[in-house]
């Protein structure tokens, strides 16, 4: 059982440290060779996890050489867009003016249930109403209407409005103050009490979330008395 | 550049690492294999004393190496040669020679299916 414990601890740290090289992306979001690559490593990572026979470098040194070749690859899929094209393939427009290419999707064995589903998913009904239908190497397809049928915005109607988009920063988390941030925002510890003070609060730890944005609003949510 | 020379140094210290165990395994058995035929032979001539005294050297250093061991190969393997050298010592303590030479020729090739595990050829890796 120790055995087994030591085991898991290692594979995970291991597996977590690879999966961290590999991105943020989420499973649905892979490319094919990251998704291979996902699967080997859980399959690998398990059979030395279960197995005491078989020695744990069995699992360590396929995983790590795995781990290597997918950063190689990586690294010559940013300098090579041929190679990347290789190796990820590359987009491919399905519907063009409302007209779906046959033999793009056949090329793609992308289905006509494949395509309306993911269509409907965006939103899209009519096909007329689409100038562009793209489908990504991630297996995702972008849609991009006609002008005529895009949502109405600002700048096409020649309209000037104010941007008043500004970026949140995070000052106290679950009761934790984010001094980083809080340096970074240009102020300080004392502004900070200053501004739990207004809201009648002694102490950050009674706060579940504080923001200030660029303009110098603060949000501040108070922790929910516990039942 | 790092994103290049280090997966590029990893591998590199990987395949070294396991050329060098396929290496380091060959030798070894090798070495054993070398005492149990002199085990062998001095049992032929009826010197139960010298074939007991190669057979245990040839034990004492197999066991000296089966942290190692244990840690690059397959658990049941090392199982097996450590089951064939206990039958063979205790064989050997009642001096059947019939038996002896068998497992002997057992545990021999059990060896040389060890350090063929880690050597690289066509066979090991299709």
């Amino acid at each position: 059982m120790t055995t087994a414990f030591f085991r898991t601890v290692i594979l995970y740290f291991i597996l977590m440290i690879g999966l961290r090289l590999m991105g943020k992306r989420q499973i649905g979001e892979l490319e094919p060779s990251e998704l291979v690559l996902t699967l080997i490593i859980s399959d690998l990572a398990a059979v030395p996890m279960q197995d005491f026979g078989i020695p744990l470098v069995n699992g360590l040194f396929p995983i790590i050489t795995l781990l290597c070749l997918s950063m190689l690859l990586s690294f010559f899929s940013l300098k090579s867009i041929r190679f990347r094209s290789l190796v990820c393939g590359h987009p491919t427009v399905i519907i063009r003016d409302g007209k779906i290419l046959q033999q793009n999707m056949a090329r793609n064995r992308f289905t006509v249930d494949e395509l309306f589903e993911q269509l409907r998913t965006q939103g899209h009904s009519d096909l007329s109403s689409i100038k562009y239908a793209i489908l990504e190497t991630s297996g995702q397809i972008s849609v991009l209407p006609y002008t005529k049928d895009s949502p109405l915005t600002p700048q096409t109607m020649n309209q000037q409005v104010q941007d008043n988009v500004t970026l949140p920063v995070l000052l106290i988390n679950d009761g934790h103050i984010m001094s980083h941030n809080l340096t970074a925002s240009g102020y300080d510890h004392s502004w900070l009490q200053n501004q739990l003070k207004t809201r009648r609060l002694t102490s950050p730890r009674q706060v579940f979330l504080m923001t200030v944005d660029e303009a110098g609003s603060v949000v501040c949510v108070a922790k929910e008395e516990s039942t | 550049m790092k994103a290049l020379y280090i997966p590029a140094s990893l591998l590199a210290i990987i395949l070294a690492f396991s050329l060098w165990t396929g290496r380091y395994v060959e030798l070894q058995t090798g070495g054993w294999t070398d005492l149990l035929k002199q085990s062998d032979a001095a049992a032929r001539q009826e010197n139960w004393a010298e074939a007991e005294s190669q057979l245990q050297q040839a034990y004492q250093a197999w066991d000296a190496s089966q942290t190692f061991f244990h840690t690059i190969m397959d658990h049941s393997d090392l199982d097996e040669a450590e089951t064939l050298f206990q039958g063979a010592m205790a064989i050997c303590d009642e001096q059947d020679d019939a038996d002896f030479h068998l497992l002997l020729a057992q545990l021999m090739s059990q060896l040389r299916l060890l350090a063929e595990t880690q050597s690289i050829s066509i066979k090991n890796i299709f």
